[in-house]
């Protein structure tokens, strides 16, 4: 009877991973194909797709900008997310609720509309097509997390933490470093991770933003327009495993480190 | 390493509520005072506004005669216990207590000797580089009075800081917190709502209720000659008879109560309206003398063994319920007079 009951929910569990799984599944895998189209049949393994795109200039131009502006604009989006957060959850700023909903706004706007407002704004200032665009574009969207990440966790309890450092002599300065940020470091970590991911492989606005200097999604999609093969399968699997690899390293520095506390 | 502290005339007001109203006082250099009081009575506001974390709305507080109302946490003579120890979870034990002194700069040596010491002034010596949870509530607790004392205060704020521990562990630590107080010679400013805490560590204790100090003395007094209604139900058990004075006789007053009239030492105005404070334990059966007063013949109805007493319960003709404790082995009648010592009836005006 138990056994029974299960098939639908197999059956369902199959599909589901299936219908999200799929598509990464066959990416990956026609990135080691041997012959010119990635249609099967499967003819490899081979590595020649990702020799080719460590080969390619503009591929790995595109790589390091990508790498520097996922770095950047998460750095910068979790130290203003962290400050914006101290500041909305020790100090009263009327109207109640208001600076916090403003932050958190960007969320609930399409990315296509963010990448309009920046391109006009940039316009009226003055500010050119280039990598430290798309940087602050990415801030833009990822400042809205890393505050809501790190907010969630300062508690009551954390404040208590924080009024006893300074009834021991701390000043300000010494709360946030000695005390503030060692406890939020989860949390800080783990925004940061999040936004390098999101950064990494964000493309509207970076495409919309960028001219001369691109970053590897903005590559890819040139790539693409001159048709399907391997080497777009090798470079999107590559964009794909080092999204993996941040996620991981994420897990090892945030969990591990939790198991060692309480 | 010590000092007086002195509130005058404080009041807080927050947005939609009153915490205090007018609060004076004076607590002398190196005495263990307790702010006793409900939930909701302004002790711990008033704790806070010693401590600098809270700003009075009115009046200021004064430490050794200079007024610090303005002064932040850090910059005052005081040292806080929190309730919940706020230990520093990322830290060992010695970095827990090095804390304050390491933000005063004190030289590493002098910071290692110091922190050994306020270590083994708490008895956990040997827990320096232990993390904080590997510490149980008793062993936490001793961390966060020695990360207060290594910077020598001199007022010490405890905010309820018992409160968490068993009855046994909580006993122990009132005994070692009376002890280290004696030693330190530091004053203790300490927070609680548990009577019994209070009076078995407090030299002074001020009752609290609705943001206003009802009562101020040693427990002795506070518990035998309470000075206001409030303070006798407070602390512990009390049978609370209302009353109305009939006449007036030099210093005796006769009261008309639900036991009937009662002739009893006092002083108040004919017509008042008064309570009468009789505590269970005073209360004597079957034996009176000339200086007693007899409150009546009444049935028992209520007779519970509680170890080192009988609770019982005595019902007047009138449905008055007198509670009363009587020593072990005492045979008590179906129907008894009951009559209290007339020194210790505690006439109470409000």
């Amino acid at each position: 009877m138990k056994s029974l009951r299960q098939i639908p929910a197999t059956v369902y569990l199959i599909f589901i991973y299936g219908f999200i799984l799929l598509p990464v599944i066959i990416l990956v895998l026609f990135s080691f194909q041997a012959s010119r189209v990635p249609v099967p049949p499967f003819n490899g393994p081979s590595l020649q797709w990702y020799g080719e795109i460590f080969r390619d200039r503009n591929l790995m131009e595109a790589l390091g900008n990508s790498v520097v502006v996922a770095v950047v604009s998460s750095s910068i989006a979790v130290v203003l997310g962290f400050l914006g957060a101290y500041a909305l959850a020790r100090y009263r700023l009327p109207p109640k609720d208001f600076w916090r909903w403003l932050l958190m706004a960007p969320l609930s706007v399409s990315y296509l509309i963010i990448a309009i407002g920046l391109l006009i704004t940039y316009n009226m200032l003055g500010v050119p097509k280039s990598l430290l665009a798309i940087i602050i574009g990415h801030v833009v969207i990822n400042l809205p997390l890393c505050f809501s990440i790190i907010y969630s966790q300062m508690g009551d309890n954390q404040a208590n933490l924080e009024k006893a450092a300074r009834d021991l002599g701390a000043r300000e300065w010494q709360v946030l470093t000695l005390i503030s940020v060692p406890l939020l470091l989860p949390a800080i970590f783990a925004s940061f991770f999040l936004s390098v991911t999101l950064s990494w492989d964000e493309f509207l606005i970076a495409q919309l933003v960028s001219l001369f200097d691109v970053t590897l999604p903005v590559e890819i999609w040139s790539l693409l327009k001159s048709g399907l093969n391997p080497k777009t399968n090798a470079v999107g699997s590559f964009v794909f495993m080092v999204s993996v690899a941040v996620v991981l390293i994420a897990e090892v520095l945030i969990f591990g480190r939790r198991k060692n506390r309480v | 390493m010590s000092s007086s502290v002195e509130f005058q005339n404080i009041g807080m007001r927050f947005a939609d509520s009153v915490a205090l109203h007018d609060i004076s006082l004076h607590i002398s250099k190196g005495s263990f005072v307790v702010l006793l009081g409900p939930s909701g009575s302004g002790k711990t506001t008033l704790l806070n506004i010693l401590g600098g974390f809270l700003g009075p709305t009115s009046g200021c507080v004064l430490i050794d005669g200079q007024d610090v109302t303005h002064l932040p946490p850090a910059k005052r003579p005081t040292a806080t216990v929190f309730q919940d120890y706020a230990l520093f979870p990322h830290m060992s034990v010695e970095q827990n207590v090095a804390f304050g002194l390491r933000m005063r700069g004190t030289a590493s040596d002098e910071k290692n000797k110091r922190v050994q010491k306020a270590l083994e002034m708490v008895g956990l010596a040997s827990f320096g580089k232990r993390r904080i949870h590997q510490l149980s509530g008793g062993q936490r607790q001793r961390v966060a009075l020695a990360r207060s004392i290594v910077v020598e205060p001199s007022v010490l704020l405890l905010d309820e800081p018992l409160g968490a521990l068993d009855l046994n562990l909580r006993r122990q630590m009132q005994d070692e917190l009376t002890d280290l107080q004696k030693r330190l010679g530091m004053t203790f400013v300490h927070v609680t709502h548990d009577q019994d805490e209070a009076m078995s560590i407090a030299d002074v204790i001020v009752v609290m209720n609705g943001g206003r100090i009802e009562d101020a003395g040693e427990p002795e007094r506070i518990y035998l000659r309470p000075q206001s209604k409030f303070t006798a139900a407070f602390m512990g058990e009390s049978n609370l008879l209302e009353a109305v004075v009939k006449t007036k006789q030099d210093d005796k007053i006769c009261l008309e109560t639900p036991l009937g009239l009662l002739t009893v030492p006092g002083n108040a105005n004919v017509g008042d309206k008064v309570h009468l404070s009789i505590r269970p334990e005073q209360i004597l059966v079957n034996t009176s003398n000339a200086d007693s007063v007899v409150l009546g013949e009444m049935r028992l109805i209520e007779k519970q063994f509680l170890g080192t007493h009988y609770r019982c319960g005595f019902k007047h003709p009138s449905g008055q319920i007198i509670k009363a404790r009587l020593p072990q082995g005492l045979d008590v009648p179906e129907v008894s007079s009951l009559s209290i010592a007339s020194s210790d009836v505690v006439v109470l005006s409000r």
